[in-house]
């Protein structure tokens, strides 16, 4: 019988040899002998990241009135059962977001990175994956990246994207469904097989090291940097297999038509609500799916041609009605998070949900006083904080925040600035 | 002291020392001046973008002995003439001299020093009404500036270790194991940097891309190296009318008529998901290619119909090829297709105009369809056969296993077959597993590497890493396997490794070949690296040549013109149904084939650049001929036509696929399509807009025009002169809308905000405001229309050659263009300009060149 069979808990040390570093594991669920999970203060912080890459319709979400009696803008309405488990907050945005083209700064939004696309440009670290370099070595996913689209939100510090996995069918596949013991045998001959080839192309890019010029030497650091942490990543993902995947009621979702991308946001928010409670993550992106023309009565036209309404009200009128599915979707997400309880208290508590888009006036392509709504993780809500929206504050410092929250120390990312986000504690 | 007092002392220094009576002390330097000077400072930021760019990638770092050792400050030229107004006081521009290290050690601060260069050299700097200096102060001061940074430049410029990008990476695999995998998906995007993403600098990795590298390369061996027998091809006929898995179609009697010979006539357009003509009856049950031959007829029609050939997954399908069928005599039809396990065939007919969404209803009124008097596209039964494979065992089957048997037993250490009777993979056997695996792992390391013959010291990991997984498993199979992965995640492998200096022959063929066929260098390319002839000019030549007429260089002229004009963003909008109807799927795929087709052309027969921006001539089918209102163009293949006087076509910006992507789906932008000009044909990029400058929004209500708007836009002294240089050539794009249809005035939707039928055919847009195609370049010169701009254009024919040079220098490099390359690229675009600016010509003039020849 193994020695890792799933009543053994892992041990410490075998965790951190895999490993292969020092990193410490303050809170790893395996390692508690019964599955009693006392009130800690090290209690797991989560924190979901969810783009909507089209833009969201200032004019029916952003509340005229600043602080906690604003009046209800329409999509606000929508998810008025959580009034005081969220906030808005207006006058954010990154520098420099003009770029390649006017969805470009996509690919910065969690980055912050200047002028996307535009030569010379190179991403930059995303704030996800700063977290998940901290905390996710203890669930079995690092880091969830998801899309409703190619794009992913996710970059890792060289400004390679993470591709993100698309298909809810595959995302619930990976999270709960049990290989057969043959397959675990194979799954890990082949994490095996992997780290033998590692070992040998390190080897080889050694040598390769010896025969090239300083420049092409900083290149080739980058690729000993990858196979290295693909190295402990593969033995992390070995650890893993010993351990089963946890056991969820849920089925695993149905394919959807190519154009109902509200459907698919709402599979994903499904699976991104149980990966949480399970803790198979603690870190998510998720890029919305947007685009197409979804299957909503009334709505004729594409999805993005919407967003550039040029103040059409007709294409408004139809934008809206995707809209509000959008925030429907967001209201359902809310109340998963907000019924289930972890020690007592909701997961929304303990998982800070920042959902917005990196346009702000999506029919101009403006990256300026982006729609920002701040959910859980325990800040204080119910209101709506305004920055200048003239002269907008770094929306860097609200991740800032939001990585504080998880519990690792940080002071600083990408464009922050000393001074904080106003008031959300 | 800190630097800045320091400086500041420097320069009240200077000033004391001046003699010019001209200079004024800043204070005076009033408000509107500085203002002034910041917006003559886009102006010029404009004309030098393309050099400040092409120097942007170039990670610097000029050592202490070179430039100015602490400040830009501490040159006395920079001090007596530029540190007035760029100063950390003034700022003006944005720019503080006093900021700018001599060391130019970041990319911003090499930017700022070719700036400077360029714009004290065309004497934009400083500004007119400042001291000047005099014509030696000028002169030696760019002669040692442009030497300074001509020798850093040349030092560090050189191409950058680069990693096949993901269409390499998959293209390398399929030409090395000779199987067509499909593994491009499984990769990340990868980094693009001008547009191209094929530059080493911009081309990262991760583990994350490692991982996939891992994945890809094990489903590419154990595709290339089944090891079973030569798959038996199947052929059989099938009847559309047939039946399938999902029940017979519902469409026959109803929309289509069925006859007796299993030839079944389609008259509606396929959209309805019932009544979609899909094959029911066949779908693949092996990947592989497959041969498809039927024939089709026009039906009640007195002209041809058209239709597409789709394949896929039943919900997932692509447009594979459009065909004709023909008046009278049926049209043999004859596909080669790939097909993966579970992909079927729909065949939709798309023109000469639209088929209506479905004819059940008339055909109910009229008692049944054999009396419906419409037209039909007529599908007679369909043979299919396949897989067909051409090469048996595959390419890296033979390099990776020879020819060793294969056999289907189970292993001693493996389960047995499971209970479902599922054979077991075959599985290469040895009795010489030492020897068979260093012969074996030689030949298949030597095919992966581009280098030629390899040392046994360079192949001892690999056997090493076989024997210690022979040791473990005894698996022969398994071990070879694993050796071989390592060799295709290693880096000799992933990465062009170029040594300093003038390449050596094998890296010189893998760069000429990862130029001309994104793909690893073919066998006699090799033969010629291997004899080191490939060094000598007119070997190189040769070999040029050969690439050029090779079938591989549609991948160069894919991969080309989707980052050099941005073809690659066809697909990013879908324009708006309710306007433009007349937008469908047969018009976008043969707007891009016209694109590609046309260039293609300029290549083969080496015709001059100046096409790009006119043309006599167009590449066109029935489909694009239409769209261009252009009579006499038949049929669903592209051909070369001349182009009629009283036409607005000829040259790339008046193409479809260039109207198209330079729009979104509902507006067409003069900013965007004048920066897509600017930047993609005349080599000039503007800089962002300023700092909290809110973009335009467009207001399609028809009230007013985007003209209008724009112009209110640009009396705003912010924009105003950047936007001189943009819109021009956008101005003269108006006449064309979002795709690429030729307009005197715009359209404006009209009715409800209510969900279209995809039957809903009636023009939803009535005729707005008239286009007003007319403008002035920032030179003064005006045109009236696009046709008058391209006269003007065409006098700017230096730029337009030298934007192709540097844009193929890059790609071809894979590394952008620095300081150090101007007068290599200026020799070029002279030499192309006194030889007939042949395209052709140019290629090979590239291929020749210093900058194509060095790392």
């Amino acid at each position: 019988m193994n020695r890792y069979s799933k009543w053994t808990p892992l041990r410490r040390r075998t965790v951190l040899r895999g490993l292969g570093t020092t990193i410490a594991l303050p809170w790893l669920d395996a390692m508690s002998p019964v599955c009693v999970k006392a009130a800690s203060p090290n209690a797991p912080q989560r924190a979901v990241f969810l783009d909507a890459g089209l833009g969201i319709h200032m004019p029916f979400f952003l509340p005229a009135q600043v602080g906690s009696d604003y009046e209800p803008t329409p999509y606000l309405k929508l998810i008025q059962d959580f009034r005081n488990d969220f906030t808005v907050v207006s006058g954010l945005s990154h520098k420099d977001q003009f770029g390649a083209d006017g969805h470009a700064s996509h690919s910065t939004w969690l980055t912050a990175a200047r002028h996307p696309g535009k030569p010379g440009f190179k991403n930059s670290l995303s704030i996800d994956q700063l977290i998940a370099e901290r905390i996710g070595s203890q669930t079995r996913f690092p880091s969830l990246v998801l899309s409703g689209s190619t794009l992913s939100l996710s970059w890792t510090a060289g400004g390679v994207q993470i591709p993100a996995e698309r298909s809810p069918a595959k995302l619930f596949q990976q999270l709960f469904m049990e290989g057969s013991a043959q397959q675990l045998a194979d799954q890990r001959e082949q994490l095996q097989r992997g780290r033998s080839v590692l070992d040998t192309v390190l080897g080889e890019a050694d040598k390769l090291q010896r025969r090239i010029g300083p420049r092409d030497r900083e290149k080739l650091d980058e690729y000993f940097t990858a196979v290295r942490e693909l190295e402990t990543s593969l033995t992390l993902g070995e650890e893993w297999t010993h351990k089963p995947k946890p056991k969820v009621d849920a089925q695993p979702p149905k394919e959807l038509p190519g154009n109902d991308t509200i459907g698919r946001t709402k599979q994903m928010y499904e699976l991104i609500a149980l990966a949480l409670q399970t803790d198979s993550s603690r870190v998510v992106t998720f890029n919305t799916a947007s685009g197409g023309t979804p299957p909503i009565t009334g709505v004729a036209d594409e999805w993005h041609n919407l967003s550039h309404h040029g103040k059409d009200p007709t294409k408004i009128e139809q934008l809206k009605l995707i809209e509000v599915e959008q925030f429907h979707a967001l209201r359902h997400f809310f109340g998963k998070l907000k019924d289930f309880r972890e020690q007592g208290r909701p997961l929304l508590d303990t998982t800070t949900v920042l959902f917005g888009s990196n346009l702000g006036n999506a029919s101009a392509h403006s990256t300026d006083n982006l729609p920002i709504l701040l959910a859980g993780g325990g800040f204080k809500h119910g209101r709506h904080i305004a920055h200048d929206a003239t002269n907008n504050a770094p929306l860097c410092n609200l991740f800032v925040a939001v990585a504080q929250k998880t519990g690792i120390e940080v002071d600083r990312f990408a464009q922050s600035t000393s001074s904080g986000i106003v008031d959300l504690t | 002291m800190s630097n800045t007092s320091e400086s500041a002392m420097r320069r009240r220094s200077t000033l004391t020392e001046q003699t010019t009576p001209k200079l004024r002390p800043k204070a005076k330097t009033s408000r509107f001046a500085a203002r002034a000077r910041f917006y003559m400072k886009f102006v010029s930021r404009l004309r030098l973008h393309h050099t400040i760019f092409a120097a942007l990638l170039i990670v610097w770092s000029l050592g202490s002995s070179t430039l100015q050792a602490q400040s830009a400050s501490s040159s006395p030229f920079v001090a007596k003439y530029c540190l007035d107004c760029h100063d950390h006081q003034t700022k003006s521009g944005g720019l503080n001299f006093e900021d700018l290290s001599g060391k130019a050690d970041s990319i911003e601060s090499l930017a700022r020093w070719v700036q400077m260069h360029d714009r004290v050299a065309v004497r934009e700097m400083p500004p007119k009404d400042e001291a000047q200096p005099t014509d030696d102060e000028r002169k030696s001061f760019l002669a040692e500036l442009a030497r300074q940074l001509t020798a850093e430049d040349a030092k560090r410029k050189g191409t950058v270790l680069r990693r096949l990008n993901r269409s390499e990476y998959e293209n390398t695999l399929r030409d090395l194991l000779d199987v067509r995998v499909e593994v491009k998906e499984l990769l990340p995007e990868d980094g693009r940097s001008h547009g191209f993403d094929n530059i080493g600098e911009a081309l990262g990795i991760s583990s994350v891309q490692m991982k996939r590298y891992l994945e890809a390369a094990r489903i590419a061996i154990d595709q290339a190296c089944p090891g079973s027998p030569r798959p038996k091809a199947e052929r059989k006929t099938y009847s559309l009318a047939d039946g399938g898995p999902q029940g017979k179609p519902g469409a026959v009697g109803k929309d289509w008529l069925a006859l007796d010979d299993g030839t079944v006539v389609i008259f509606n357009d396929g959209m309805l998901e019932s009544s979609k003509p899909v094959l029911r009856s066949f779908t693949a049950s092996q990947t592989g290619w497959y041969r498809i031959r039927f024939n089709a007829a026009a039906y009640q029609s007195d002209q041809p119909i058209y239709f597409a050939v789709y394949i896929g997954a039943k919900r997932d399908q692509i447009v594979h090829s459009f065909h004709e069928a023909s008046v009278g005599q049926p049209k043999p039809i004859d596909i080669t297709a790939w097909l993966s396990n579970g992909d079927t065939l729909q065949l939709i007919p798309t023109g000469p105009d639209r088929f209506p969404y479905n004819v059940h209803g008339r055909v109910a009124k009229l008692g049944g369809i054999e009396k419906f008097d419409g037209r039909g596209l007529a599908i007679h039964p369909i043979d299919i056969e396949g897989p067909i494979v051409e090469t048996w065992p595959s390419r890296g089957q033979t390099l990776l296993f020879g020819r060793l048997d294969a056999s289907n037993d189970a292993p001693k250490n493996k389960a047995k077959p499971n209970a479902k009777g599922q054979s077991l993979p075959y599985r290469f056997r040895s009795s010489q597993p030492a020897i068979d695996s260093r012969r074996l792992l030689r030949s298949f390391a030597e095919a992966a590497f581009r280098r030629g013959r390899l040392s046994d010291n360079r192949l001892e990991p690999y056997f090493a890493l076989f024997d210690a997984e022979f040791k473990k498993s005894a698996d022969f199979d398994n071990a070879m396997r694993t050796a071989a992965l390592a060799v295709l995640c290693a880096p000799e492998f992933l990465y062009l490794e170029e040594t300093p200096g003038r390449l050596t022959s094998y890296p010189l063929a893998s760069r000429l070949a990862y130029f001309l066929t994104r793909s690893s260098p073919d066998e006699p390319l090799l033969i010629a690296a291997d004899k080191s002839t490939l060094s000598d000019s007119a070997s190189l030549r040769r070999e040029t040549e050969r690439l050029l007429q090779s079938d591989s260089i549609e991948r160069f002229i894919a991969d080309f013109t989707d980052a050099w004009l941005n073809l690659r963003e066809i697909d990013a909008t879908t324009p708006d149904g309710r306007i433009y109807p007349e937008f469908d799927p047969h018009l976008k795929h043969s707007m891009v084939a016209e694109t590609r087709a046309f260039f293609g052309e300029l290549l083969r027969s080496n015709l001059p650049i100046s096409n790009i921006v006119r043309s006599d001539f167009a590449m066109l089918d029935e489909r694009m001929a239409r769209h261009y209102g252009i009579a006499g163009v038949k049929g669903t293949h592209l051909r070369k036509v001349s182009l009629p006087s009283d036409v607005q076509r000829g040259g790339i910006m008046t193409q479809a696929s260039i109207l198209k992507v330079s729009a979104n789906g509902t507006s067409t932008s003069p900013v965007l399509r004048g920066i897509w000009v600017q930047e993609r044909i005349l080599g000039f990029h503007p800089p962002p807009p300023p700092p909290g400058v809110p973009g335009l929004e467009p207001d399609i209500r028809g009230a007013k025009t985007i003209r209008e708007q724009l112009d209110k836009h640009r009396t705003l002294e912010n924009c105003r002169n950047c936007h001189a240089n943009i819109d021009p050539p956008g101005f003269a794009l108006e006449s064309f809308d979002v795709i690429g249809g030729l307009r005197s005035k715009y359209r404006v939707g009209i009715g409800e905000a209510k969900a279209l039928a995809p039957w809903d055919r009636q023009k939803h847009f009535q005729d707005g405001p008239p286009v007003d195609p007319s403008g002035q370049l920032a030179d003064g010169r005006s045109f009236r229309d696009f046709r008058e701009l391209q006269t003007l254009l065409l006098t700017q024919r230096e730029s337009v050659v030298k934007c192709l040079v540097e844009k193929l220098c890059m790609f071809a490099t894979g590394r952008a263009m620095g300081f150090s390359d101007r007068p290599e690229i200026d020799r070029l675009v002279a030499a192309s300009m006194q030889n007939g600016e042949g395209v052709r010509d140019l290629i090979h003039l590239i291929v020749q060149s210093d900058i194509f020849r060095n790392k």
